[in-house]
């Protein structure tokens, strides 16, 4: 794992993000020189596609608009076939930090999960978000941490490590709507470990939440009730953590 | 002339079938003489019987007639659909049960629907209400599902061919993105 940027490649779910594509890129080929790079183009109108090119990222390109799960679901695929031992999702936006990535492998390598979720509540990261909002990821969290049976402190966070097991996983199934939640539950239930490690996120450089004033509503009771059908599914055993260990790629 | 009804939605459903093969061999002409045969038969029945233009026509007798119609042109369209290949046989199935119910309940009332309204003590009105909103129900609930399975493919197909693409455009020499992964380390 000390030479991880050998190893890993960095995913990005990408819809409508042309102007804050480029500097996120040069920032994480500055960061970490050799680094692989794949930017999926949830099928944009601007130029993203052109501007993921020209920073040196490999682009999927979606012919249709599948939301954040499946242009995830594409990402992982992708980093499976490729041979790549971890996975590393950002937002194309620009609010997690290429930075704090050696502190979510440092997490990694001193819990052994499987997947490691960067927190803006754990420490002091600090991100100071509406009252609303804060209340509804409260409830999420405690919700997901009774599905989880462990403290997930930030439940709709998208800056997430994710190591080869996993993808495998992953790149079987995936949630297609507001994926990051919901995958977290998945993975215990299949019997993988996820942890998190503490990221002080950035504000926003450009374009806006998937989740608006008018959708949160939608999104809370979206996510709820996903979460509580996953709970009356049975455990896949062909996608078990014990079964995908030796290699089986399902 | 109690089975008027009957007799006439028979006449009906004979010469629509006829005018439905003549359409499809083609003989427009035959097809427009079976419609016009069947036109006038309504028309000169409705003409000797009493019932259709009486007053004393009651509720239930103008709702099985509006019934009967409405799931008549449902299976037709449904059939005609069909045949013109815009619709699956298998999405063609639901519907044409539930045409059919429907129109053996316009023509028959007094048998299932009437053990229906007996144990349940509703109005006419309401028992065929609630079968017929029993059936599109089911039809689009089958809709639901089937939808979903389409949009699971779609999604399918769309991944593969982003997959694919990327890698058509290493094959063709683009810039592949840097280190192959070297031999894994235990995880």
């Amino acid at each position: 794992m000390e030479n991880w940027t050998q190893q890993a490649i960095v995913l990005i779910p990408a819809f409508n993000e042309e102007a804050s594509l480029g500097p996120l890129l040069d920032e994480v080929t500055a960061l970490f020189p050799g680094l692989a790079i794949a930017v999926i183009n949830d099928c944009s109108g601007d130029g993203t596609v052109a501007m993921a090119r020209a920073h040196g990222a490999a682009v999927l390109d979606l012919p249709c608009n599948l939301g954040v799960g499946g242009a995830m679901q594409t990402g992982f695929a992708y980093a499976c076939a490729r041979g790549y031992r971890y996975a590393i999702r950002l937002d194309g936006d620009g609010q997690h930090p290429p930075a704090g990535i050696p502190q979510l492998f440092a997490t990694m390598r001193e819990t052994g999960a499987d997947v490691v979720i960067g927190s803006r509540f754990l420490g002091n990261g600090g991100v100071t978000s509406s009252r609303w909002r804060s209340l509804g990821i409260g409830v999420l969290s405690a919700l997901l941490s009774f599905a989880c049976r462990q403290r997930i402190t930030d439940p709709t966070s998208g800056f997430q490590l994710v190591n080869a097991i996993a993808l495998r996983f992953f790149s079987a199934t995936y949630p297609a709507n507001y994926p990051e939640p919901e995958s977290l539950a998945l993975l215990t239930r299949q019997g993988f470990g996820v942890a998190e490690a503490p990221v002080a996120f950035r504000v926003r450089q450009g374009g806006c939440s998937s989740i608006g004033k008018r959708t949160a509503f939608y999104y809370a009771l979206t996510v709820i009730m996903s979460l509580l059908v996953d709970r009356a599914r049975a455990v896949d055993p062909r996608l078990a953590r014990h079964a995908l260990v030796g290699g089986g790629v399902p | 002339m109690k089975y008027v009804l009957e007799i006439l939605g028979g006449l009906l459903v004979l010469v629509s079938g006829l005018s439905f093969v003549a359409l499809r061999k083609r003989r427009r002409w035959l097809a427009g003489l079976g419609l016009l045969v069947g036109v006038t038969l309504v028309l000169v029945l409705s003409g000797i019987t009493p019932d259709l233009t009486a007053a004393r026509v009651t509720m239930e007798l103008k709702l099985r007639v509006v019934t009967g119609l409405l799931s008549f042109l449902m299976l037709v369209a449904t059939l005609e659909a069909v045949r013109r290949t815009q619709m699956h046989e298998r999405y063609a199935l639901l519907w044409v049960a539930t045409g059919l119910v429907i129109l053996f309940f316009a023509l028959y009332p007094t048998t299932i629907l009437a053990w229906l309204q007996r144990i349940t003590g509703m109005q006419y009105v309401t028992a065929i209400i609630i079968v017929i909103f029993a059936f599109l129900l089911l039809v689009s609930f089958h809709f639901s599902i089937m939808l979903s399975r389409s949009r699971d493919d779609a999604a399918r197909l769309a991944r593969r061919l982003a997959l694919l693409e990327q890698r058509l455009l290493e094959l063709e020499g683009a810039p592949r993105p840097p280190a192959a992964p070297p031999p894994p380390d235990p995880l």
